[in-house]
């Protein structure tokens, strides 16, 4: 189904609809307010986005020099090329500590690779801990923003379900009930987990450490209970040394909330005593997207969301409707690269008005790569033949003067004259919300030669 | 082949120019960095209490925990009658623990992240866990900017974390509540 298919059940609801857009667009205000706090700003943005160059040039280099010190530092390396190996090495590791209960915290990659489903059908149990995904996990939902995880529900809603399943009192909605409730269920199952896992915000090359960044605290609460730790690491979040942290801790949280820092900036580099850590390095199309020039700066994403809380058509049209893990600007231009077929109409989802590479603080040309694969998604006859037929004509028109003189004289004359239900029926999705303007008399061309000779 | 094998072998194979590392420069920062330090907290939900010598200090602990039965710190010169750190078998016996009383190494002024090396928190799980959550930091430790904390930083350890904050979340309808997980309130005492 393509995006402006699944944007009509999120546009059923006008006032929802209206609340998602100005939430949004307040959360990118505070992400302006916050960034013009920092007057070196742009430069911060050169260089996250220098040193991700960097890293991307030669990342195997720094993938091997980040495993020899992670091993150095007494933690347990794996590598997994795809979705399916990276899950059975979650499941290997649970199974060899004869561990039933998993907590997690908030992981992307961990969604990408579906580990819930694959768990939970092996007979885990897999408790997310981050509010928004407790929430949706509740309800079965996957994540329809990548930093809001439940953005896209209303607190009556939420209340309606932690009634559900947490058996608070029915049409209590207040927020501080909620999580209070959510944070006493939870904290039961923190101490209850044999084994925690996280995902990570940046690995460091030079240290063989890693960070993880959240606000809730969720993920240290996880991993300093339980007696093993597990790490899910994309291979593109890698960073040279320890100080490059400088430029993306100052950057991260700015772009993502518009709040200084995330409260929790944690880093991990050697298991507790008698606690056991391991990182899974991970593949799953990254070294595909690597090898495509026009596409490779896609892989400096540091998942801060900005891009998303900035899209006029992000805000207006949810998360859900772009039916990928990473929804809005930046997962455009990353699904399709995963599958092609399926995610063809996303870089379509766009206005390309390029807010969303303003806004992005590793300065990815977001806007233009959704271009490029635009060209791509033509290329390979994927668009639909209806838009195929009509902009062949189009361009026909379009490089013969004589025929578009003559085409636009009559479009004049026809359009005055031809029943309004041409434009406005059932067939023509153009014409659902849209009138078209009255034609004008005379094209400019027609005005021009007239008014000069007068 | 394995993964490994597998995985940098595509990424060899494409024969990519490695590109230099920008330099990071000196950038100017806040020239009153206690002031900006604790705006950057009480900004952020901390109460922030400046003191002047070791009493006031030892007062403002006083002060912070005098609601409370179960206290623990690494710091036992400020408070004498704490859970005794050996005693703690395990981070879930800290269930139950009111308010933690730790040292931070340093500050940094301009979004107030105090870090927290293992070697100061006493036992990791420690400054998530406990409800109040009280760290003093010393105003000579302070620096401007995050690139000035790194560089401070100069033995990784175990485990190390920047604070900012207590435990918050805006889950839901983005209305922000303190206190998901982890600290419902924080303080630092500055001397």
């Amino acid at each position: 189904m393509s995006h402006s298919t699944n944007t009509v059940t999120f546009l059923k609801d006008n006032k929802k609809v209206d609340w998602h857009n100005e939430t949004l667009w307040w959360v990118r205000s505070k992400r302006d307010v916050s960034s013009k706090q920092i007057p070196e700003w742009e430069q911060l943005r050169e260089l996250a986005s220098g040193i991700k160059d960097s890293v991307l040039s030669n990342l195997a280099g720094y993938l091997e020099e980040f495993e020899k010190n992670a091993i150095a530092n007494g933690i347990n390396v794996h590598w997994a090329a795809d979705a399916k190996e990276h899950n059975e090495i979650v499941t290997s590791i649970l199974q060899k500590h004869n561990a039933q209960k998993l907590v997690k915290s908030k992981s992307i990659l961990t969604e990408e690779c579906h580990l819930n489903e694959h768990l939970e059908a092996h007979g885990f149990e897999v408790v997310d801990t981050d509010l928004g995904e407790r929430i949706i996990q509740f309800v079965r939902q996957p994540p329809s923003h990548i930093v809001m995880p439940a953005i896209h529900l209303k607190k009556e809603d939420i209340s309606e379900i932690f009634h559900e399943h947490l058996q608070t009192e029915k049409g209590n909605n207040d927020p501080q009930y909620l999580t209070e409730a959510a944070r006493q269920h939870l904290r039961n199952k923190f101490i209850e987990a044999d084994i925690a896992l996280t995902g990570v915000n940046f690995g460091i090359a030079e240290t063989g450490g890693f960070v993880v960044c959240t606000n809730e605290g969720n993920a240290d609460m996880g991993v300093h209970l339980a007696p093993v730790h597990i790490a899910c690491m994309g291979i593109e979040k890698l960073i040279p040394k320890l100080e490059h942290l400088g430029v993306y801790t100052r950057l991260l949280a700015r772009s993502a909330t518009g709040q200084p820092i995330t409260n929790y900036t944690s880093h991990f580099h050697r298991p507790r005593s008698g606690q056991e850590m391991h990182i899974i390095l991970v593949d799953n199309g990254r070294t595909e997207q690597l090898s495509r020039e026009k596409f490779r700066n896609s892989l400096k994403c540091i998942r801060c969301g900005a891009c998303m809380n900035t899209c006029p058509i992000y805000r207006r049209s949810g998360g859900y409707s772009y039916d990928a893990t990473v929804p809005g600007p930046i997962g455009s231009i990353l699904s399709p690269g995963v599958d092609l077929k399926k995610h063809q109409s996303l870089p379509f989802a766009s206005t390309l008005c390029g807010s969303c590479s303003d806004v992005c603080p590793v300065k990815i040309n977001i806007h233009e790569q959704l271009y490029e694969w635009r060209q791509v998604v033509a290329d390979e006859k994927l668009d639909g033949a209806g838009k195929r037929i009509s902009m062949t004509l189009a361009a026909k028109v379009l490089a013969s003067p004589s025929l578009y003189n003559m085409l636009g004289k009559l479009a004049r004359k026809s359009l005055s004259l031809l029943p309004k239900s041409l434009i406005n029926n059932p067939l023509n999705a153009w014409g659902k919300q849209r009138d078209l303007p009255a034609p004008p008399k005379a094209s400019f061309k027609e005005w021009y030669a007239k008014n000069r000779k007068s | 082949m394995s993964s490994r094998e597998k995985m940098l072998g595509n990424i060899r194979k494409l024969g990519l120019e490695p590109k230099p590392l920008p330099e990071i420069p000196a950038f100017e920062v806040s020239k009153d960095l206690e002031a900006t330090f604790t705006t950057s907290l009480e900004a952020n939900h901390v109460t922030v209490i400046s003191c002047r010598s070791e009493e006031e200090v030892k007062a403002a602990v006083a002060e912070q925990t005098r609601a409370y039965q179960q206290v623990i710190t690494t710091l036992p010169d400020l408070y004498s009658s704490g859970i005794d750190l050996a005693t703690v078998k395990k981070p879930s016996d800290l269930r139950y623990v009111e308010a933690g009383i730790i040292k931070g190494a340093f500050g940094t002024a301009e979004n107030g992240a105090i870090w927290v090396p293992e070697s100061l928190a006493g036992i990791r799980a420690l400054p998530f866990i406990v409800v109040h959550l009280i760290v003093v930091v010393e105003r000579k430790t302070l620096v401007g900017n995050m690139h000035h904390a790194y560089k401070k930083i100069e033995e990784i350890p175990g485990f190390g974390v920047f604070i900012a904050g207590p435990s918050k979340t805006a889950d839901i309808e983005q209305s922000l509540v303190i206190g998901a997980h982890g600290p419902k309130k924080m303080t630092v005492i500055l001397c």
